[in-house]
């Protein structure tokens, strides 16, 4: 199977690979997993008073094709409003990375993800 | 509800998503996540090589074609009980559970949040460093057979939904625990 120049280049270089303070109130944590390939991600958002994603960082130990989704997703969301960032779609990031059918899963992960993030700020605001 | 009829003595199920042939009973062993792997290594020679293709090489090609066909859902049979992640996967769908739908569902994220930190501290412990690595395979295999004995509790019970979270939980142990010591396991 051969990937695209665009996974690959995000597979040598990932972009914000690492890890936030998972104990501030400003960031919010998804972990999310694929059992199938024992793929696990971690997403992680850092939020300003406005709403808007300052910083994101991933690790995920998994395929070429999720580290090439997490490094990509963490690039797009930063920037975004947080419900702007939870609709992205995974198909979105298929198509960016050209991913093939059997790697959809990946980019599904990524979706997932920052879903779940999302989600752990809000709970946690709320909270 | 299976379907079954008998062909040439062979059980062959109509159950859309398992393989034709019922595992368990090829091996003539109780359908469980037990058993015994002395047993269904020395049942699976004696079926090799009661109906490997040279015993049949003078015979109709239809029995040829029967004992080829036997021959590859021994093999595949044998992959799929021997290893205890590839049973109990077996075992569920063979009650009809949806593994689709209980991957959809996922883990518990404490679940998932200690496979990141098991991953991390794999990544910090060089491989020269055999002693460190050691003792976190053997943490990492505890965690698995935690999970595995919850498996095997939850199908015995037909807790169907706590054996599909169990059995997920496995297949990620099993990954992390291939990267921990590749192929020792």
């Amino acid at each position: 199977m051969a990937y695209s120049d665009k996974v690959i280049d995000h597979y040598e270089n990932p972009r914000n690979v690492g890890k936030l303070d998972d104990a501030d109130e400003n960031v919010g944590t998804g972990m999310v997993g694929a059992p199938a390939c024992g793929d696990v991600m971690r997403l992680q958002i850092q939020v300003n008073d406005e709403g808007v994603i300052e910083d994101a960082k991933f690790k995920t130990y998994g395929c070429g094709s999720a580290i090439a989704s997490g490094s990509l997703l963490t690039e797009w969301v930063k920037g975004k409003k947080l419900d702007e960032a939870a609709s992205i779609k995974n198909t979105e990031i298929a198509q960016e990375l050209s991913l093939p059918p059997v790697k959809i899963h990946c980019s599904v992960l990524a979706e997932d993800a920052i879903k779940a993030a999302v989600k752990n700020y809000r709970d946690k605001r709320e909270g | 509800m299976r379907l079954r009829r008998e062909f040439h003595g062979l059980i062959v199920s109509a159950n859309p998503g398992v393989p034709a042939r019922d595992y368990f009973s090829l091996f003539n062993i109780e359908p469980g996540m037990s058993l015994d792997e002395k047993a269904l290594e020395r049942t699976y020679h004696t079926l090799l090589s009661q109906f490997h293709p040279d015993r049949y090489a003078g015979k109709s090609a239809v029995e040829q074609r029967v004992a080829a066909q036997f021959c590859a859902d021994v093999n595949s049979g044998y992959r799929t009980l021997r290893n205890e992640v590839t049973r109990a996967e077996y075992l569920l769908k063979s009650v009809g559970v949806d593994l689709h739908a209980a991957e959809r569902e996922g883990v518990d994220a404490g679940f998932l949040m200690t496979q990141i930190t098991l991953r991390e501290r794999l990544e910090d412990t060089p491989a020269t460093d055999k002693e460190s690595r050691r003792a976190l395979t053997e943490e990492i295999t505890e965690h698995y057979h935690c999970s595995r004995d919850r498996c095997a509790r939850s199908i015995a019970a037909s807790d169907w939904s706590e054996a599909a979270r169990a059995w997920q939980e496995m297949c990620f142990l099993w990954k992390l625990l291939d990267a921990a010591q590749p192929a020792e396991h």
